[in-house]
């Protein structure tokens, strides 16, 4: 295939989640694991333990990398009850490029309750508020574009996990908005 | 237990719709001088001073509710409106004053909040609120949009400020400072700190006054542009890069490109002795810094 048939990519969010290889690889795989091995199985033995704890590591950090990189979302993009917001709802971007279980489901219930934290607030500080977090949406498109046409850039890569973490502190400082001494 | 009270509090209660029954009452618990001290409300103003004597009062009205134990006062404004920033029950005025090495927090959501003469850690928080504190030690202060107005003691301490919109404006820090905003716009006067941790995304993060020996900076931004103009005892080593702003410096240094064919600069290089390490980061942020 020519460059040119090839359809651009802007962005790391428009790759493909994962790409299935082009046959089937395990047979063999599993073929070469059955297979015994006497004049190594020794060696193999003695060793299995360092190698046991790189391969766990190397996959840890593949995984958490692979992941954050190239991980796509499970969220809703629409933010919940946007419709009671007087300047139109705010766009939630998607946390594309974070996977680990843990964040996705803290995220999506600071997103669940986001809505009545919001309608609590004084209209002033809501205005702010979601500007805040308009201007955190922006910032993480505008870094997922940069990474599409520059996907080593560690720097992007940092920015770009800060401000999934700036969002997470906003959600959860909003939480915390709670009306003292309560109302009765 | 010793029954000294300790603790004076002054609560006027008005607003729209109380103002023609605006009420003052004085009480007075016991309070320990180094316990701590909580203070709640919803709207209207709370000023809190620490002072030697050791004289108290309390007032309190339907409203307030006050409760105090072993080291630990507590007292809070329970309104009684449909929805707290609508002024259903009209506005607590709360002045408080209480032993100076009280700990003392603040919640508050759209209260403005002073407090001044307390040497002890605080704690202050607000949602919409402006807060305006002196702060002798250790302190943690947190906002939403409302504007923080921060002196230092001048000795070292911990200070963790936080701010989604609000601006920040922080004088005499000493020690460590952690601070971040998002849109807010950050500024310090350091006398010296030690470590600086300060991350924006939107909002200019400015940096001035003196930075320690061994001085630790890292800062970030997005899209705020990033100003640090301080020298350092036993300078420093620094690396500052940005992927689409500019970097400029007193150093008579050129930043160079990261990459032939993308943006992206970068400026790295010692100063003095290099006893401190400056880290500096954004993303289209313009990045200033120079050691005078």
């Amino acid at each position: 295939m020519t460059d040119e048939r090839k359809p651009k990519i802007r962005s790391l969010s428009e790759l493909p989640r994962g790409i299935a290889p082009a046959r089937d690889l395990w047979p063999q795989i599993a073929a070469r694991l059955n297979a015994p091995d006497e004049s190594s199985r020794s060696r193999t033995r003695l060793r299995a333990p360092r190698w046991q704890w790189a391969a766990l590591a190397a996959s840890l950090v593949a995984a958490l990398a692979v992941g954050v990189w190239i991980g796509r979302g499970q969220l809703p993009l629409g933010m919940p009850g946007a419709g009671v917001h007087p300047t139109g709802p705010l766009e939630f971007t998607d946390a594309s490029y974070v996977s680990d279980p843990r964040y996705r489901q803290q995220r999506a219930e600071l997103l669940r309750t986001l809505d009545a934290r919001l309608a609590s607030l004084p209209p002033e500080s809501r205005a702010k508020v979601k500007a805040s977090l308009a201007t955190i949406h922006q910032s993480m498109r505008d870094i997922e574009a940069a990474l599409g046409h520059d996907p080593g850039n560690a720097l992007l890569q940092e920015l770009l996990i800060d401000t999934y973490q700036d969002e997470m502190r906003v959600l959860t400082a909003l939480q915390d908005t709670g009306a003292p001494g309560g109302e009765s | 237990m010793r029954m000294r009270p300790l603790l004076i509090l002054t609560i006027l209660l008005a607003g729209p719709l109380r103002a023609a029954q605006a009420d003052t009452i004085d009480r007075q618990v016991s309070a320990e001088p180094r316990g701590s001290v909580v203070v709640s409300s919803v709207g209207g103003s709370i000023a809190v001073t620490g002072w030697v004597d050791v004289h108290a009062v309390v007032g309190s009205g339907q409203q307030v509710e006050v409760t105090s134990g072993p080291g630990h006062v507590d007292i809070r404004v329970i309104r009684t409106g449909s929805s707290y920033w609508r002024g259903g029950g009209g506005d607590a005025q709360l002045t408080v004053r209480i032993p100076q090495g009280s700990e003392l927090e603040v919640i508050a959501v759209s209260a403005e909040v002073k407090s001044s003469g307390v040497l002890g850690v605080q704690r202050l928080q607000t949602v919409s609120g402006q807060i305006d504190a002196d702060l002798a030690t250790d302190a943690d202060v947190k906002t939403v949009s409302g504007e923080l107005r921060l002196r230092g003691g001048g000795r070292p301490a911990h200070l963790r400020v936080n701010s989604v919109s609000g601006d920040v404006s922080l004088i005499n820090a000493a020690g460590e400072l952690e601070a971040t905003t998002v849109s807010g716009m950050l500024r310090a006067v350091l006398s010296p700190a030690t470590s600086v941790r300060a991350h924006t995304t939107s909002g200019d993060l400015t940096v001035g006054g003196k930075l320690a020996r061994g001085i630790t900076v890292d800062a970030q931004t997005i899209s705020g542009e990033v100003s640090l103009h301080a020298p350092a005892e036993g300078g420093f080593e620094y690396d500052v890069s940005t992927f689409s702003g500019d970097i400029a410096n007193c150093f008579g240094q050129q930043a160079w490109r990261t990459s032939t064919y993308g943006p992206g600069k970068q400026l790295s290089g010692k100063r003095g002795n290099g006893e401190g390490r400056l880290r500096i980061k954004t993303l289209s942020g313009g990045i200033d810094l120079c050691d005078r």
